[in-house]
C-alpha cells in the first residue's frame, strides 16, 4: 500500500542541499543589516514623504495682494495620506504605484494596496490611524472581486477592525492577518466587507457531523440596484450574487420557489459538485436586497421574512440533497429539541416550516431502512 | 539545552530541499528559497527554536518564498529552460515519477512534497498550506491515486 510513497521518497532521496552553515549564517547577517537599514530609512523617509505629500495636497501660497476678508483655514489632509504616512516604508515603496481599494464601513475607512505577491492595508479612524497590515498573496488591485481577487476580502473582526483576510476555498472559516501573525475566525458574528460596495459575507449553515469533511457555507447580503419582482429577475439576481463571492461558480438551477410575503420570495437552488443555495429576494419600499447562502452542505435560513428578529417566530427553510437508497425518513432537529420532517422531491429534501421562538436548526437525522439511524451525510 | 541552529540545519536541510523540488520549483529557485528560509530561521533562532515544530516553520517560509519569487519571475521566463544539473543522475524510473509529480495540480503537488517528502504531519501541512487537515487527506489521496494509475510498474530498489 505504501509502495508509491516509498518510491516517491526514493525519487528525490539522492538530492542534497550543499550550502554550508557558514553560508547560511552569512546570509542571515546580511539580512539583519538590510532590515536595520530599512527601519532607519523609514524613520527618515516617513518625515520626507509626509512633507512632500503635504505640499502636494495643500496649494502653495501664491504671490497676490493680501486678502481683505478673513483667512480661510487649510483643508485637512485626506485619510489616504494618513494611511500612506503610517505604512512601513518598505511596503510603501513596493506598493506606492498601486491605486488602493477604499472600503468604507461606518466611520472607518480601509485602504488596501496590492501587487503581485503582497497586500498592505491600513485602517483609518477609531483610533487605529496608520495601522499597517501585510499579507502574502497573489492578488490584483481593482476589478470585480471574483475575477481578480478570488481569495481575499476586507474583514471586520469582532473588535471592529478592518483587516485583509483570506478565505481558503472550501472552508467555513476566515483567516486574517495582522502584524502579530495569522488569526483564525469561525464565528458567524464576523462580517466580511467585500470590495463591492454594500456586499457582506459571513458563514452559517446546519452543523456538519464529525464525519463530514471539506464542508463550507458562505452567505452574502447584497443590495440590488433595482427591485427583482419576477421569478426570472430573482433567479438572475441570485446567480449574479454567487458570481461575486469566493465560492465555486457552478451554475445553479431552480429547485423550488415560494413567495413568503408580498415583498419577499425564497428560491432554492442546486448545481453540480454538490452545491446547494438558498436565496431570499426582498423588494420593499426602501430596500431591494438578495440574501444568498451557498454551500456543499444542508442549508438553513430563518427567518424568511425580512424585518422579523431572529428570536421571533417566523418562517424557515432547510434544503439538502436526497439520501442514499437505504435511507428512509429524515428530519431536522431544532435547538429546542423539536423535529421537522423533511420531504423528498426531485432528488432533494426540503422542509418549509414555522420556526418556533427563533429556534435554530441544530442537526439532521436520517433513519435507515435496515434499522437505526445515521448522521447526515454530505 | 535546546538544539543549536547548526545541528538543526544539518539534520533537516536535505529534506527541505527535496520537498521544495517536489513542490515544483526549479532547482535554482528551490535552492534560493530553502537558503532564504534557513537564513531567516538563523536570524531569529531564539524564536524558531521555541516553535513547536521548527522544521515546519522553515518549510512554511520556504514555500512562501518560492511562491513569491515564482510570481515575480514568471513573466520574465523566456525561451526554453536551461537543463538543470543534479548532483547525481536519478534512475529512469525515478525521473518518470518526478515528471508525474510535476504534472499534478499545484495543491496536490504541495501536499505530496510536505506529507511524503518532508514527512510532515497532516496538521502541519494544513497549517503551511492554509487548508484543513481533512482537505490535506483528500489532496494526498487524489495525488497518490493518480500517481499509482499513471506510473508504469517501477523497479523496487534492491
Amino acid at each position: 500500500m505504501n509502495q508509491i510513497e516509498d518510491q516517491l521518497r526514493d525519487a528525490y532521496g539522492h538530492e542534497r542541499f550543499t550550502r554550508t552553515v557558514t553560508e547560511i549564517e552569512a546570509r542571515a547577517r546580511k539580512s539583519r543589516r538590510r532590515r536595520r537599514t530599512s527601519v532607519s530609512l523609514a524613520l527618515a523617509g516617513g518625515i520626507t514623504v509626509a512633507t512632500i505629500l503635504i505640499y502636494l495636497v495643500v496649494p502653495l501660497p501664491q504671490a497676490s495682494p493680501p486678502p481683505t476678508g478673513p483667512v480661510q483655514p487649510r483643508p485637512p489632509i485626506s485619510r489616504l495620506e494618513d494611511c500612506r504616512r503610517g505604512m512601513a516604508l518598505e511596503a510603501l515603496v513596493k506598493l506606492r504605484n498601486q491605486s488602493p481599494i477604499e472600503v468604507v464601513a461606518g466611520e472607518d475607512v480601509a485602504y488596501i494596496f496590492f501587487d503581485d505577491d503582497s497586500a498592505a492595508g491600513c485602517l483609518v479612524g477609531k483610533g487605529n490611524s496608520g495601522m499597517s497590515i501585510t499579507a502574502p498573496a497573489a492578488i490584483a488591485a481593482n476589478g470585480p472581486l471574483r475575477q481578480t481577487i478570488p481569495d481575499y476580502v476586507v474583514v471586520g473582526t469582532p473588535d471592529h477592525d478592518l483587516v485583509v483576510a483570506r478565505i481558503p476555498y472550501g472552508m467555513g472559516r476566515l483567516e486574517y492577518f495582522t502584524e502579530a501573525g495569522v488569526h483564525e475566525l469561525d464565528t458567524p458574528s464576523v462580517a466580511a466587507y467585500g470590495l463591492i460596495p454594500a456586499a457582506r459575507w459571513d458563514f452559517n449553515g446546519v452543523k456538519a457531523s464529525e464525519q463530514s469533511s471539506g464542508v463550507f457555507t458562505a452567505k452574502a447580503i447584497r443590495n440590488l440596484s433595482e427591485p427583482a419582482t419576477t421569478p426570472g429577475a430573482q433567479l438572475a439576481a441570485c446567480q449574479a450574487t454567487q458570481q461575486l463571492m469566493p465560492v465555486p461558480g457552478t451554475e445553479l438551477t431552480l429547485v423550488d420557489r415560494r413567495e413568503v410575503t408580498e415583498e419577499t420570495s425564497v428560491l432554492l437552488l442546486a448545481g453540480g459538485d454538490e452545491l446547494l443555495a438558498v436565496c431570499r429576494v426582498h423588494h420593499g419600499a426602501t430596500i431591494n436586497q438578495a440574501t444568498f447562502i451557498v454551500g456543499n452542505h444542508a442549508i438553513f435560513l430563518s427567518p424568511l421574512e425580512v424585518g422579523v428578529p431572529g428570536t421571533q417566530t417566523g418562517q424557515a427553510v432547510v434544503l439538502m440533497r436526497r439520501f442514499p437508497e437505504d435511507a428512509g425518513s429524515a428530519r431536522v432537529v431544532l435547538g429546542n429539541g423539536q423535529t421537522v420532517p423533511l420531504v423528498f422531491t426531485n432528488g432533494f429534501a426540503t422542509a418549509w416550516f414555522t420556526q418556533p421562538g427563533g429556534a435554530q436548526a441544530d442537526h439532521l437525522e436520517v433513519d435507515l431502512k435496515s434499522g437505526g439511524h445515521t448522521d447526515y451525510p454530505k | 539545552m535546546g538544539v543549536g541552529f547548526a545541528e538543526f540545519y544539518l539534520a533537516t536541510r536535505d529534506a527541505a530541499f527535496r520537498a521544495a523540488l517536489a513542490a515544483g520549483a526549479r532547482r535554482a529557485l528551490a535552492e534560493d528559497a530553502v537558503a532564504e528560509a534557513y537564513a531567516r530561521a538563523c536570524a531569529r533562532w531564539d524564536v524558531v527554536a521555541a516553535h513547536p515544530d521548527p522544521f515546519a516553520w522553515v518549510m512554511r517560509t520556504a514555500f512562501n518564498c518560492q511562491r513569491s519569487w515564482w510570481r515575480r519571475t514568471r513573466l520574465e521566463l523566456l525561451g526554453a529552460p536551461v537543463p538543470e544539473q543534479a548532483d547525481s543522475a536519478p534512475e529512469a524510473a525515478e525521473t518518470r515519477l518526478r515528471e508525474l509529480v510535476s504534472n499534478l495540480p499545484r495543491r496536490q503537488r504541495d501536499v505530496v512534497a510536505l506529507r511524503i517528502i518532508a514527512d510532515l504531519s497532516a496538521e502541519r501541512t494544513a497549517e503551511i498550506l492554509g487548508i484543513s487537515a481533512a482537505t490535506v487527506h483528500v489532496h494526498l489521496h487524489r495525488a497518490l491515486t493518480s500517481l499509482r494509475k499513471q506510473a508504469e510498474p517501477l523497479e523496487v530498489r534492491g
